[in-house]
């Protein structure tokens, strides 16, 4: 499950139906910017809460900030602060996303929400690097999660699965395997999401997110409201058994969906994805 | 760098959607002032003309809206009827700067208090709503910031005071409900106290009964 504020009750409460906690860090401090010194302030009420439930449940790291597309920031004090974070709390595993939402170094812009990049050679040769060097200041497995689009970019030089089957090959990161971002992704765009994963190196999928989405003018968006729907759980039935270095699936839900879900609903789809991964995850989320 | 170029362009595109309404409709032109190849400005053009790219915009509208109405959302309440020509306003010239999306909301208190200061915009219970937000969230700030063990003993905890000029039992009640307070409320003076007692906002006024 991934933590978000209408869970501080429910972590306290259920912490032994959890077989991991995904945390999102950044949500624990204050970024000032890089030119700030000190960068980051840590906010103790979340800090807290985290130290408390660490615990008693392993956390892995699932951040939002690195913005690893960027062309022109490459935020290597950013990284440190999240090495700070793996360190405090011995997470197993942290996680980004492959897109960008900074621009402009110097005079830094953002673009309130993550952007994906064109697939190009271009892209992996600035990521390579920069993954390597991600991977070993954290000094855990680094896992990029692939993109919800709402729009194509014409001639792009490799299709998303060419993309990641590389990048992961060629870096040996791991992939966050969003099911409800390709089943968005297919609705909106037209393709069979199976066809899709089939093309995929599943062989690199270490965790999984399912969701819910929900309909916005003319779309199925990536919402995160609710349970996830039955189509994002056949995916997972297709991925579960082809994925051998599988070790999380993740629930993600906006917190403006607790009334939807309460403690019954979140356990229920707890409990449904350990009933498709096939096997209690508990023991496969430690090495 | 071409592709930092073109993620810069993508952005604007994305925060100041008047950018990409041009592109849809001239094409390339708007586009001159970044260095793109021409790949990269047929792609932006493809871009704006692609459905996905509205919903795009609507979407980052939405997230940079999340933390002003988390802090005020009285005042966005009052002020339904003009918040999305304010915010269109407000945005026009005014870019997140960062990806936590901090100081949107310090951003919009600014801007409003500047509007009221000027007289380019007036509402009778504005500013009175206004502060009551920003007093609370301040004493709410304080408290993340607080370690533990380090929190004010009773009758030592932070408290601010906000002057109400209307009556707040007869204009915060309907917006707490999410609608619109009674036009016309008659005038007075009605201070209001508001602590944080551990991690609760407690509102306290002189008026019997509220
Ligand atoms: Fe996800």
């Amino acid at each position: 499950m991934l933590f978000n504020p209408a869970l501080a009750d429910f972590v306290h409460t259920h912490s032994a139906s959890l077989d991991y906690l995904a945390v999102i860090p950044d949500r624990s401090w204050v970024d000032h910017g890089p030119a700030a010194s000190p960068r980051f302030d840590d906010l103790p009420e979340s800090v807290r809460l985290f130290e408390q439930t660490a615990l008693r449940v392993p956390l892995v790291m699932h951040s939002i900030g690195m913005s690893i597309c960027s062309a022109d920031i490459f935020d290597a004090a950013y990284v440190d602060q999240l090495a700070r974070w793996r360190g405090l709390y011995q997470c197993a595993w942290a996680s980004d996303h492959l897109s960008f939402s900074r621009s402009g170094a110097g005079h830094e812009s953002n673009a309130a929400m993550a952007l994906p990049s064109p697939y190009d050679r271009e892209l992996l040769d600035l990521l390579i690097p920069r993954v390597d060097a991600v991977q070993q200041r954290l000094g855990c497995p680094f896992l990029l999660e692939n993109n919800v689009y709402y729009f194509t970019y014409p001639d792009q030089e490799m299709t998303e699965a060419e993309f990641l089957n590389e990048l992961t090959a060629r870096t040996g990161c791991s992939l966050l395997l969003d099911l409800h971002n390709v089943h968005t992704n297919a609705l909106n765009h037209g393709f069979d999401p199976i066809e899709f994963l089939g093309s995929l190196d599943l062989s690199r999928v270490l965790e999984v997110h399912v969701a819910g989405g929900s309909a916005m003018m003319g779309f199925h968006t990536d919402s995160h409201t609710g349970p996830a729907p039955d189509a994002v759980w056949d995916l997972l039935r297709f991925v579960a058994p082809r994925a051998p270095a599988l070790r999380g699936v993740t629930f993600e839900f906006h917190e403006s969906s607790w009334p939807l879900l309460r403690t019954a609903g979140v356990l229920g789809q707890l409990d449904r994805a350990r009933s498709i991964a096939a096997q209690p995850l508990h023991s496969s989320i430690w090495p | 760098m071409a592709l930092s170029e073109f993620q810069r362009a993508l952005s604007e595109m994305t925060v100041a959607p008047s950018l990409a309404a041009r592109v849809r409709a001239e094409g390339e032109p708007p586009l001159a002032a970044y260095d793109l190849t021409a790949r990269e400005r047929a792609r932006l053009v493809a871009v704006a003309q692609h459905p996905g790219m509205d919903l795009n915009c609507t979407l980052a509208r939405g997230n940079r809206f999340g933390p002003i109405v988390d802090v005020l959302p009285l005042t966005c309440t009052l002020l339904k009827p003009w918040l999305r020509e304010l915010l269109n306003e407000l945005w026009q010239n005014k870019r997140p700067e960062n990806y936590q999306l901090s100081g949107e909301e310090h951003a919009f208190v600014a801007f409003l208090q500047g509007k009221l200061a000027g007289g380019e915009f007036s509402h009778p219970y504005l500013a009175e709503v206004l502060e009551y937000e920003t007093a609370s969230w301040a004493l709410v700030q304080s408290l993340r910031h607080t370690a533990e063990g380090d929190e004010p003993p009773p009758g030592a905890e932070p408290f601010r005071v906000v002057l109400f000029t209307h009556d707040p039992a007869a204009l915060l009640p309907p917006l707490e409900a999410g609608a619109l307070p009674p036009d016309g409320l008659p005038g007075g003076r009605y201070p209001v106290r508001v602590t944080l007692r551990g991690d609760t906002l407690v509102v306290e006024h002189e008026t019997p009964g509220w």
